[in-house]
């Protein structure tokens, strides 16, 4: 369990700190009861859809053939996925639920506070799982957010800097501190995140500010570089490349080797790194809709998503996954670009409930220096 | 030629009066009219009525209020986006006024050389998606990465930038671009049917071609140039994809990226989504009924009925000036930008400058050849699904835009006049607006999430297009032809299906290409109401950019690009010169 082997506990309430054991992979491709249970119902239904801002179009084919090969549901079963930013995710899917219309099956994306509204509203189908049970325990020791059988964990990511060394002026440059950023030297060089339009941004702004990290003052230096506001990590890792704005302070290492994929050249020029004040885990909750079009074939999908199977291809294509199940280790393919936390200062969000509403104040803060 | 009423025959039993309002005519086009009515008025009641219920902080449930509305006084960056969208309205009209003005008066009143075959070029940038033409202007004055200030850099051994577009400057400069072209429009036909006596006149008192130009020319067509401003500022007002690629990420939001932002982003606030979405409304349709009640009008006091041939200007050694001004004008608006795109689709990773051994047709492939695994299926639907959309609006909204010219011109009384205001008001809402409101009214039905969404959208606020292109024919044909066909006892149907659309043909299919090419490259619409299946290809130009990269979003532009192009030859041919002009 090399990725979560420690998670020291920076907010002191949660009991973030565990020390994980490598421990054997549990029935990771095994089917569970409640699997197989819903196997011909999933068949029945014949497709499932998703909405998941993280997977790019390559990972959804591949958990696609993945998922109908584990589970045999026949080369006619379709997987679609509807791909929004985390901020368009969560509006689409709190319109759906008000309008009483819900057009997708399952949801996964970063957002406690939602999930804790929708699940008061009913919004979601309880969950049978028989995967959960190898996430629930390291799940429970991060504190991550979860109301099981209501909707629980799927994965939590961090956002580190990334940036481009063969761009003018950043041949030397390495980034292990906000105020590497935050600094004249990299005046036109830096990308600001827009809080306003993404949960995640917001998570791990009030995350460090919990911390006790004074983000204002690092705001106030960071806007004095002449930031580009930007949202999409893909879109900000293309003004990465493209030396446009060769720094940005919030990307992910997954998004890195997407692109070295696609051109080799970028591992020369491309880095990735951590913050020595603390990295803000976030975490996917992961839930099946009430009233979704394919409500069994969508928990189905969920307890895919929580297999072995499931994971090594998110792990995989996305890289940037950090997994609760007990010990998982990702594909060796991604090992350079999976995150160790045991060498990194790991800071949990205290209540992710609550910070939700503090949005909104630390959000019109934001705007005022940046918009 | 009129029609009296026959007297009764003695003993022949007269039907009812509600049974002789039964006619075809009158069946069809009240149920034409209705629908047209409840397609318009719904989405804007629902706005009306969404403004005044205020989200709580969950956002889950709402209540009646004010509150939508003292939020956007209180939110600075609302403030700030009123007022970045009111500038750049300003500036991209007077921009585009003096370059559609301009290059109006070069070609139909100046000697100026090949001005004919000029002016098909000239309209091109109208007819071109304004969100291509801002990710193009992008990389081609970026400061870092623009192709032009890259060769400036190249030539001049700079270490600076001579160009940046990504800012205030740089939407207003690619929104004016684009829409000159619409004053153009406005223009062109006003001063080729002018009198010529007027300037004679003035030139016989002995007054220069300057001042000729600016004390009479210009004057006489001042309806026809405040007319096409404010349609331009209007459709800046509401343009999205601009100030979204070169405003937004530059700190100059407006109100159409806040509109985007509060309605499908992290707030899901759709009711302060209406709220923005009506005032921004309120303020358009009032400068269109402005236009319509108060300007046009007037462009008929000074631009006589006769068939004038006005004089062409000999501009001497000066031609070739305005030809090199109108040349310049072209390569700006359409070749700069599109090859911009075309150079950068060709590297499977932009890097922010030429790599010719790094050129490829990759993105091409992965776009275009769909039945391989490496394609993208938002791109792959969001084309499919443009021309479904495409054709089938276009087809329906010339079928209503045929009954609601029928119903206008060829009706009497308050009932005509209601429905040409029916067909003004589409005009007068920004697309994102109207989008707002039919998302709101349809969500709760089971068009939501289909591609009938995006066709009743389309359609409601783009039909009156056609409707225009219709009724400038039907205004021509005599109501006699259509008379005589009644009189010799052909019912209303047989009349309009074999004397009425026969002579409509022109209009029918230029206003039917129009729309195609309308709804091929339409954003504002598609961005709010599209979901997994139901993109488009603008919608998928966003989504590369926004999940893909550079590339890939260039080259979805490119493609495009040169299907608007062939579209444009197409409307051309069949339309002719004259089918745009006002």
């Amino acid at each position: 369990m090399k990725l979560l082997r420690r998670i020291p506990n920076v907010c002191g309430t949660a009991g973030l700190i565990f020390a994980l054991s490598l421990a054997t992979v549990a029935g990771a491709s095994e089917l569970t009861p409640q699997e197989k249970q819903l196997i011909p119902l999933a068949k029945k239904e014949g497709s499932v859809i998703s909405l998941i801002s993280l997977f790019e179009d390559r990972t959804v084919r591949d958990l696609e053939k993945a998922f109908i090969k584990r589970y045999g549901l026949g080369e006619n079963f379709k997987y679609v996925n509807i791909r929004k930013g985390t901020g368009p995710t969560v509006g689409m899917a709190r319109m759906e639920i008000q309008a009483n219309k819900v057009t997708f099956d399952t949801i996964m994306v970063a957002g406690a506070g939602f999930f804790d509204g929708a699940a008061k509203q009913g919004a979601f189908l309880p969950l049978d799982s028989g995967q959960w049970k190898y996430h629930e325990e390291l799940a429970k020791k991060a504190a991550a957010y979860y109301q099981y059988p209501n909707f629980v964990v799927g994965s939590a990511y961090t956002f580190q800097p990334v940036w481009n060394v063969s761009c003018p002026g950043m041949k030397d440059v390495n980034i292990t501190s906000y105020y590497d950023i935050a600094n004249p030297k990299m005046k036109g060089k830096t990308i600001v995140s827009d809080v306003t339009k993404s949960a995640s941004f917001s998570f791990t702004t009030i995350g460090l500010m919990e911390a006790g990290f004074d983000v204002r003052d690092m705001w106030k230096k960071l806007k004095a570089t002449d930031p580009l506001v930007a949202f999409r990590t893909e879109e900000k890792m293309q003004l990465v490349i493209n030396c446009e704005r060769p720094v940005d302070m919030w990307n992910l290492a997954g998004r890195v080797l997407q692109e070295v994929e696609k051109d080799p050249t970028l591992a020369k020029s491309l880095r990735w790194g951590t913050y020595k004040e603390g990295q803000v885990l976030m975490t996917r909750q992961l839930a099946v809709m009430k009233g979704a079009p394919h409500p069994n074939a969508g928990k189905l999908f969920v307890e895919f998503l929580l297999s072995k199977e499931g994971l090594d291809i998110m792990t995989e294509r996305e890289a940037s996954i950090i997994s609760y199940r007990k010990g998982y280790t990702p594909p060796a393919s991604v090992g350079a670009y999976a995150l160790d936390l045991s060498k990194i200062k790991v800071i949990g969000i205290k209540d992710e409930v609550e910070t939700y509403k503090k949005f909104k104040g630390m959000r019109e803060e934001w705007q005022k220096i940046f918009q | 030629m009129t029609i009296k009423a026959l007297p009764e025959k003695a003993g022949i039993p007269q039907p009812a009066r509600w049974a002789s309002l039964a006619t075809q005519e009158n069946l069809i086009t009240s149920f034409v009219g209705l629908m047209v009515a409840a397609a318009v008025f719904l989405p804007l009641i629902a706005l009306i009525v969404s403004s005044f219920r205020v989200l709580d902080v969950l956002g889950f449930s709402s209540e009646w209020g004010l509150g939508n509305y003292r939020e956007m006084a209180r939110v600075p960056v609302i403030r700030a986006a009123f007022l970045n969208t009111f500038a750049i309205s300003t500036g991209a009209t007077l921009f585009a006024t003096l370059v559609g003005v301009s290059l109006a008066w070069i070609n139909a009143r100046t000697n100026c050389p090949w001005r004919g075959k000029l002016e098909l070029l000239n309209l091109i940038p109208y007819f071109l998606s304004p969100f291509v033409g801002a990710i193009a202007w992008h990389n081609l004055a970026s400061p870092k990465v623009g192709l032009l200030n890259d060769l400036a850099r190249w030539l001049f051994g700079t270490t600076g930038y001579l160009f940046n577009v990504d800012n205030i400057w740089g939407v207003i400069w690619v929104t004016a671009i684009f829409h000159a072209p619409l004053v153009y429009l406005f223009v062109v036909g006003s001063l080729r049917r002018m009198d010529p006596s007027l300037e004679d006149s003035a030139r016989t008192t002995g007054a220069g071609l300057l001042r000729t130009t600016l004390t009479v020319t210009l004057p006489l067509v001042a309806p026809a140039i405040l007319s096409g401003a404010i349609i331009t500022f209007v459709t800046s007002a509401g343009e999205f994809g601009v100030p979204f690629k070169l405003g937004a990420p530059y700190g100059w939001p407006t109100f159409t990226t806040q509109i985007f932002t509060y309605a499908v982003g992290d707030d899901a606030n759709y009711q302060m989504g209406a709220a923005m979405s009506m005032t921004l409304g309120i303020i358009t349709a009032f400068l269109i009924w402005v236009q319509r009640r108060i300007i046009a009008p007037r462009a008929y006091t000074t631009v006589t009925g006769k068939g004038f041939r006005p004089n062409i200007i000999d501009l001497g050694p000066w031609k070739w000036a305005a030809l090199a001004y109108n040349l310049g004008f072209i390569i700006i608006a359409v070749v700069l930008p599109l090859a911009a795109l075309v150079l950068v689709s060709l590297h499977k990773v932009w890097q922010g400058h030429l790599i010719p051994s790094q050129m490829t047709l990759w993105n091409y492939e992965k776009i275009l050849f769909f039945w391989r695994p490496e394609s993208i299926q938002a791109v792959t639907n969001g084309i499919g699904n443009s021309f479904i959309l495409a054709f089938s609006g276009a087809t329906i909204a010339m079928i209503l835009a045929i009954a609601m010219s029928y119903m206008i011109h060829r009706t009497k009384g308050y009932g005509s006049t209601a429905l040409d205001f029916l067909c003004v008001i589409p005009i007068g809402f920004p697309g994102i607006v109207l989008a707002m409101g039919v998302l709101i009214t349809y969500i709760k039905t089971p068009i939501y999430g289909t591609l009938w969404i995006l066709l009743l959208g389309y359609i409601t606020r783009f039909f009156p297009y056609g409707q225009r292109n219709i009724s400038s024919i039907l205004m021509a044909v005599s109501e006699e032809l259509d008379q005589s066909s009644r009189m010799a006892g052909a019912s209303w149907l047989t009349t309009l299906r074999r004397i009425t659309i026969p002579l409509l043909k022109p209009g029918i299919f230029a206003g039917w290409v129009l729309l195609f090419i309308i709804f091929l490259r339409e954003l504002s619409i598609s961005i709010i109401l599209y979901t997994a299946g139901t993109e488009t290809l603008s919608v998928g130009i966003y989504y590369l950019q926004e999940f893909e990269n550079e590339s890939l979003t260039c080259t979805l532009g490119v493609i495009q690009t040169l299907v608007l192009l062939v579209c444009v030859y197409i409307f051309r041919r069949l339309a002719g010169r004259e089918a745009l002009t006002a």
